[in-house]
């Protein structure tokens, strides 16, 4: 258990960083520049959001986080580490549904507790707890494909989370889904995100939505891909001390000066 | 059809020629010598009437040769019954393609999954598998004896090497999504080929080796009349040499029902071994 002292503590530390980070992509023997000296920092239990228009390299952004691309200048170091492999500290959830088809749910949620309970008895209890944390508790048993969109994506957050991650790395998790569902699920992420105190780096191309999750956010420019702004989200959070309100003056304001920067960021030939 | 070709005679009396039977047929030239002879040996003369040869049974006789193939005991006492003959044809498929799967499985997947294992043995297999089946006919009887066994490496041959291309392809078009998603699950090598990459293409892979088992049946043929020729082939030619024609086609139909139900069959396995493909519950 986390004490509360600790927590404040923690809270203060950078839990995840880029420095200095470049990527060169190899098109053809042609070297192309993505992403051009990125430093940013985010702190323990920050929920950051990454916007920027699309090509700007926010999902190899992200990749480069999980360990799944590597950098080739600089680098993303979690507690100061320097990530070069994909590991258990750093939970992933893609666009693409990508819940393994020949798993159940639980089974799903199992895959990642391999190495902690070796005992399948444990890891099944411990699965189930977290589908049940996602409220898919009647759905343990179904198979992926037997599930909606929404449902496929809690059943990821939940697979994502259950081997204990530091932080979360989402992207653009749910924009292959239909605005209700979407606007349920976010509330849902903010509900574990409050609920574990967990990092959240989270990347979207819709503006409201970052605006609506982040406690600050990262804007990226296209050709090559950098870092033009670093936007803190200063509109208190209601419901609970969850959501925002998207109808409120301050939140047309962010949005505003979001969509201007974004606007900005890409050349008039584009 | 009167008039067109009728290069036959077909006997209506056999008179006194003594190997002539009613029904059968007879070339012209030969009716005419027998005939020219019998009178000259003052014996009934033979009666017949121009006829064409029958290679094409009419549907009602196939129908019947299909029955009749199962209850007509071997003609000599070392010979099989038909059922005996497919049986036989059975088991040689089944051991041939069995070996095939055995190492061409394993290695396709190797072969899809690891780059270093593709670039060692795909070249050779690419090489080999131009290479006919049925011309390693005499050299498998030189190696393996005149019974099964060069058989059963005919349908090897001819079903291993494009298995191993098939499946490492098979392999290969895995969608990396969930090669990514069991990485940053901490999924080490091992846990990936066995827990994600042999799982995920399963149902591919058997969808493959449903295709190649029909591949196997068409080796059969070839691998039937090598050395002491066996199973439904030997009744097929046996037949056709006694121009028993309908049993020719009764013993095609069986083939072909013979592999229509083994696929059914493997198709609705298929939908027991695999589960997760079943239909989404219609919810949204």
């Amino acid at each position: 258990m986390v004490t509360v002292e600790t927590q404040v503590q923690s809270n203060l530390s950078v839990k995840l960083a880029f420095r200095n980070l470049g990527k060169t992509f190899f098109v053809q023997g042609e070297p192309k520049l993505a992403l051009q000296n990125i430093s940013a920092e985010i702190r323990t239990g920050e929920f950051v959001s990454i916007v920027g228009a699309s090509g700007c390299g926010k999902s190899t952004l992200i990749r480069i986080a999980a360990g799944l691309e590597q950098a080739s200048e600089g680098g993303v170091y979690v507690e100061n580490k320097l990530v070069t492999l994909p590991g258990q500290d750093r939970g992933m959830v893609f666009q693409q549904f990508s819940l393994f088809p020949w798993l159940t749910v639980k089974e799903n949620v199992m895959f990642g507790l391999q190495d902690q309970y070796p005992d399948k008895v444990r890891r099944e209890e411990k699965a189930l707890v977290w589908v049940e944390r996602v409220g898919l508790g009647e759905f343990v048993d179904y198979y992926p494909n037997q599930l909606s969109g929404g449902m496929q994506q809690r059943v990821a957050i939940a697979r994502a989370l259950a081997p204990g991650p530091k932080v979360l790395l989402m992207d653009e998790p749910f924009a292959a889904l239909d605005a209700q569902t979407r606007s349920r699920m976010q509330r849902h992420l903010l509900e574990i995100w409050r609920e574990l105190n967990i990092t959240v780096v989270f990347i979207t191309h819709d503006l409201e939505e970052a605006v609506l999750l982040a406690d600050k956010i990262f804007v990226l420019a296209p050709k090559p891909g950098r870092l033009v702004a670093t936007l803190p989200i200063d509109i208190p959070r209601t419901k609970d001390d969850l959501e925002r309100d998207k109808y409120g003056p301050k939140f047309e304001r962010v949005f505003k000066d979001l969509s201007a920067l974004l606007a900005d960021s890409v050349p008039l030939d584009q | 059809m009167p008039g067109l070709w009728q290069p036959l005679i077909k006997i209506s009396s056999p008179g006194g020629v003594a190997f002539y039977q009613e029904g059968m047929l007879v070339e012209k030239d030969q009716f005419e010598t027998q005939a020219q002879s019998a009178m000259e040996r003052g014996e009934a003369v033979p009666i017949g009437s121009p006829a064409n040869p029958v290679y094409l049974p009419a549907p009602h006789e196939v129908a019947t040769a299909l029955y009749t193939s199962f209850t007509t005991p071997p003609a000599r006492r070392s010979e099989m019954w038909f059922h005996q003959s497919i049986w036989h044809s059975i088991t040689i498929i089944f051991w041939g393609f069995l070996y095939s799967c055995l190492l061409g499985v394993p290695l396709g997947i190797l072969c899809g999954a690891y780059k270093p294992v593709s670039q060692l043995a795909e070249p050779f297999i690419e090489f080999a598998r131009y290479f006919p089946a049925p011309a390693f006919g005499a050299l498998a009887v030189a190696i393996l004896g005149i019974h099964d066994a060069p058989k059963v490496a005919i349908i090897f041959i001819g079903t291993f090497f494009q298995m191993v291309l098939v499946i490492a392809n098979t392999t290969r078009r895995l969608d990396t999504r969930y090669v990514e998603a069991a990485l940053t699950l901490g999924a080490n090598r091992l846990r990936l080929l066995w827990q994600v990459v042999v799982p995920g293409i399963l149902p591919d892979l058997y969808k493959d080796l449903r295709i190649l088992l029909g591949w196997a049946w068409t080796y059969l043929i070839v691998a039937e009349l090598i050395g002491t020729s066996s199973g439904i082939t030997w009744f097929i030619t046996q037949q056709a040499r006694y121009k028993n024609f309908d049993m020719v086609f009764a013993a095609l139909i069986i083939l072909g029902l013979i592999g229509l139900l083994s696929d059914l069959l493997l198709e609705r396995m298929g939908r027991r071994f695999f589960p997760w493909q079943r239909e989404r519950l219609g919810n949204s």
